[in-house]
């Protein structure tokens, strides 16, 4: 059960942090109930801000959710690491520290791939596994952005048009949407913000992402070893991970579900926030 | 006997070839060209034939110098076959198929559609040799690797064929498809076919160059535990094809009737749209 649960939902509920047995002190925030929880890993440059509220309450209506920075992102202390593996061993000790034996995990674009990671090499911790915006390691083409995607959000100042040029489809309404995504990461909540992201953490974040695509086709055998229910996800115009490789996944992690969401890009689960819970509800409810 | 009612092999000419082939005409479209696998027959869609011909019009060849039909010696190579399915394809004015290819057919299918991305609309491709560097073992392995064909020309191709069906696991062929296996490469027939994987070497690498730019969706399926064709050849389609699924089954080589049900699972749900999601 989430300690610090409050009514307000995610725009209020209180920081935490914990000391991982590295000694890194993690910023977390725990809201909902339910017997396993559901820890979220974040996007490229994210912190705990960046989790469009609307998502986090919906699917903490019914189960608790945990999001949380992994070393030195945010107001985690620490630095962050160059390497998937390494983000993976990071967030490891961040549930440890929690006392958590079994979680479910929700890893969004970069989190996908961490998701992915500890899901290999702590299986007994996992037992569902939703995978936003994702990609097998070693499939060609994901070796970097493709340009256009990191001209949008690579830059030291991150700029909130290039944001929704990136996470919200050309048309009108899935600007409109990402318009009021926006206003609700950025706006809603007025007190104990998170730490922005440093440049160190965009540096070792796109060095990890450049690895994690380096086209190697032994690679994508290491998926096939997941054998916890699997559900993957992304928008239907996704610039920055192409929706092509959530099907990719699908056939290779035996098992796997698969959705694509209409007129939305990366940020669909954003876009498509009660939709998009009421699925990963029925999913990480569903029999295992 | 076979497996199937109504089943009678015709042949017609292509570009001066006989060719060998089976067709039903119950439904227009989508229209599915089944190839052969070797060394068999378009007798290898027995066990699937009925439950795809519900869902599809299908044709099945067999590929030049393969099963019931003439060979020619410049058409013993995947990049060959290739143009030559695309002919194929628009000489008998089959529309724009679903091209089934798995085993030898997989090289044939992808350089189709790597020559023509008008002439197909997806391929179901798998169990057949397509990684850079080379990955295959066995038997195969040593026909692509022999310094000639001497060795294997001497020995009657109904002997290599019977040697080749110990290999099924589970597939047990009608007598009708097994005397077509026997009789297809009978005498020097296997090693004229052989010609065809020994164009691996000069030819996978230039395939190779071909995936990232092949937009037609790709379904692969394969024998997580091919002794011949190991699933690294899958793995190579997956994260090297714009638009491709891998799905992997409990199979040996001969995955398409070793497990026909689940093969043909997968197939039918890829026909039946899951190829426009592939193409995302």
């Amino acid at each position: 059960m989430g300690s610090n649960d409050q009514t307000g939902g995610y725009v209020t509920v209180p920081n935490q942090s914990v000391e991982g047995a590295s000694g890194i002190e993690f910023a977390y925030r725990d809201l909902g109930t339910s017997e396993v929880p559901l820890v979220l890993f974040q996007h490229f440059r994210g912190n705990l801000d960046n989790w469009d509220p609307a998502l986090i309450d919906a699917l903490a209506a019914s189960r608790r959710v945990v999001t949380f920075d992994n070393a030195g992102v945010g107001g985690s202390s620490g630095t962050t690491p160059h390497t998937i593996a390494a983000m993976a061993a990071d967030a490891i000790a961040f549930v440890e520290a929690l006392g958590l034996d079994e979680v479910d995990l929700l890893g969004f674009s970069i989190g996908s791939f961490v998701a992915q990671e500890i899901t290999l090499v702590r299986p007994d911790l996992v037992r569902r596994v939703v995978l936003a915006s994702s990609a097998p390691q070693g499939a060609a083409g994901m070796h970097g952005w493709a340009p256009r995607v990191i001209d949008q959000v690579g830059h030291r100042e991150s700029s909130p048009q290039g944001y929704l040029n990136v996470f919200y489809a050309p048309s009108a309404s899935s600007r409109e949407a990402g318009e009021q995504s926006m206003q609700r990461i950025f706006g809603a909540r007025s007190a104990d913000r998170d730490a922005e992201t440093t440049w160190q953490t965009r540096q070792a974040q796109y060095d990890a992402v450049c690895a994690w695509g380096i086209p190697d086709h032994a690679m994508l055998e290491r998926v096939r070893a997941i054998s916890q229910p699997t559900f993957l996800a992304n928008g239907d115009s996704d610039p920055m991970i192409l929706p092509h490789y959530s099907h990719l996944l699908a056939g290779l992690i035996p098992g796997a579900e698969v959705k694509i969401y209409p007129d939305s890009a990366h940020g669909f689960l954003f876009q498509h926030a009660a939709e998009f819970a009421a699925d990963a509800e029925a999913f990480l409810g569903g029999e295992r | 006997m076979t497996k199937i009612a109504n089943f009678a092999p015709q042949e017609r000419l292509l570009d001066g070839l006989r060719i060998r082939f089976a067709e039903t005409d119950a439904i227009d479209e989508p229209v599915v060209l089944l190839l052969n696998p070797w060394p068999e027959s378009l007798y290898a869609w027995e066990s699937l034939w009925s439950r795809f011909a519900a869902k599809a019009r299908l044709v099945a060849v067999d590929l030049p110098g393969f099963g019931g039909s003439e060979g020619r010696e410049d058409l013993y190579s995947p990049q060959a076959m290739g143009r030559f399915l695309v002919d194929l394809i628009r000489k008998w004015e089959l529309g724009r198929p679903h091209v089934v290819g798995p085993d030898v057919g997989t090289g044939a299918a992808l350089f189709a559609a790597a020559a023509d991305p008008t002439a197909i609309t997806s391929a179901i491709v798998g169990s057949g040799a397509t990684s850079v560097p080379l990955r295959v073992e066995g038997n195969l392995k040593e026909l692509i690797e022999a310094p000639d064909l001497a060795a294997i020309a001497a020995v009657d191709g109904r002997d290599v064929v019977a040697d080749a069906m110990t290999l099924f696991e589970f597939y047990e062929p009608s007598a009708a498809a097994r005397e077509d296996y026997l009789a297809s490469y009978a005498g020097g027939r296997f090693a004229e076919s052989a010609r065809y994987v020994r164009a691996y070497p000069t030819d996978l690498p230039r395939l190779a160059e071909l995936l990232p730019g092949i937009e037609v969706p790709v379904q692969v399926i394969a024998g997580a535990r091919d002794p011949m064709v190991p699933p690294a050849n899958a793995y190579f389609l997956g994260a090297n094809l714009p638009h491709c699924r891998v799905d992997l089954v409990d199979a040996g080589h001969f995955a398409w009737e070793d497990r026909a049900s689940e093969w043909g699972d997968i197939a039918l749900a890829w026909i039946g749209g899951g190829y426009k999601k592939g193409a995302l």
